[in-house]
């Protein structure tokens, strides 16, 4: 019953993130979200490696840790160089990809 | 009769979701920030709960000492209020339809008895050694992030 629950808890939460991307203009907020996706996915890796397989979990976390680093600092370069250009952080007003 | 451990994970897990969906409600990025951080912190507790205090250690570190402190310095420390930037129902039409087509078919599996894995240290050093190309993947991908966060910086510097 235990181990249903929290592959649950990570679908829950990458429900949660995936949802929260289709309905948020925020572009911070979009990013947010990629981010509790990520953590769903921890989740779910480490709930199926603890009660059915003996797999090589510390790389697959350590990779999804990275990518979430590395998210983070795109994040932020981003989020300064749209401040310092005045653009909008509503990502439907977001039209040029250049220029 | 329902067992103490289930009580006890349900709660982390209602915990961890009300963290999650409180980004999409608040109306400051430095609360969406903390709770963000409270859903890597609550995480944390969910390994604890799975036998991996080793895990458990390494989300508080890389996730709330390193990504969330960071978020929290360079983005929410500006605190600039959010404008109405989530639709509702598309949000809970949108988790009610991903989570149902997720764990439907789950419901109907046959999970065989649970195994119990454990990080031992002979495991953990086999893991750490087998897959060292990883963590150069890991490593050339945080110096393009970092790189490329100063050539912006620097751009935006020049046209100052």
């Amino acid at each position: 019953m235990i181990q249903l629950l929290v592959v649950l808890l990570g679908m829950a939460l990458f429900s949660v993130g995936a949802a929260g991307v289709a309905a948020s203009r925020h572009f911070v907020i979009i990013i947010l979200s990629v981010e509790v996706m990520l953590v769903s996915a921890t989740i779910a890796a480490t709930g199926f490696f603890f009660y059915y397989s003996a797999g090589n979990i510390l790389l697959l976390l350590f990779a999804i840790w990275g990518v979430a680093a590395v998210e983070a600092i795109a994040l932020v370069a981003f989020y300064h160089f749209m401040l310092h250009e005045e653009a909008s952080m509503d990502v439907t007003k977001l039209s040029k990809l250049r220029g | 009769m329902v067992a103490l451990e289930t009580v006890i994970f349900a709660a982390i897990a209602i915990a961890e979701i009300v963290s999650a969906l409180s980004i999409f409600f608040v109306r400051n990025l430095l609360h969406a920030a903390v709770a963000l951080t409270a859903v890597f912190a609550v995480t944390s507790l969910v390994f604890v709960f799975l036998g991996q205090p080793l895990l458990a250690i390494f989300q508080l570190f890389i996730m709330v000492g390193g990504v969330s402190v960071y978020l929290f310095v360079s983005v929410a420390a500006l605190s600039a209020s959010l404008f109405k930037h989530v639709r509702i129902p598309v949000l809970v039409v949108m988790f009610i339809v991903v989570f149902a087509v997720l764990s439907y078919p789950m419901l109907s599996l046959n999970f065989k008895p649970p195994a119990s894995n454990a990080l031992t240290p002979n495991l953990i050093q086999q893991m750490l050694t087998s897959g060292l190309g990883i963590f150069y993947i890991i490593m050339l991908l945080l110096f393009a992030a970092t790189f490329g966060t100063i050539m912006l910086v620097k751009t935006m510097g020049a046209k100052r």
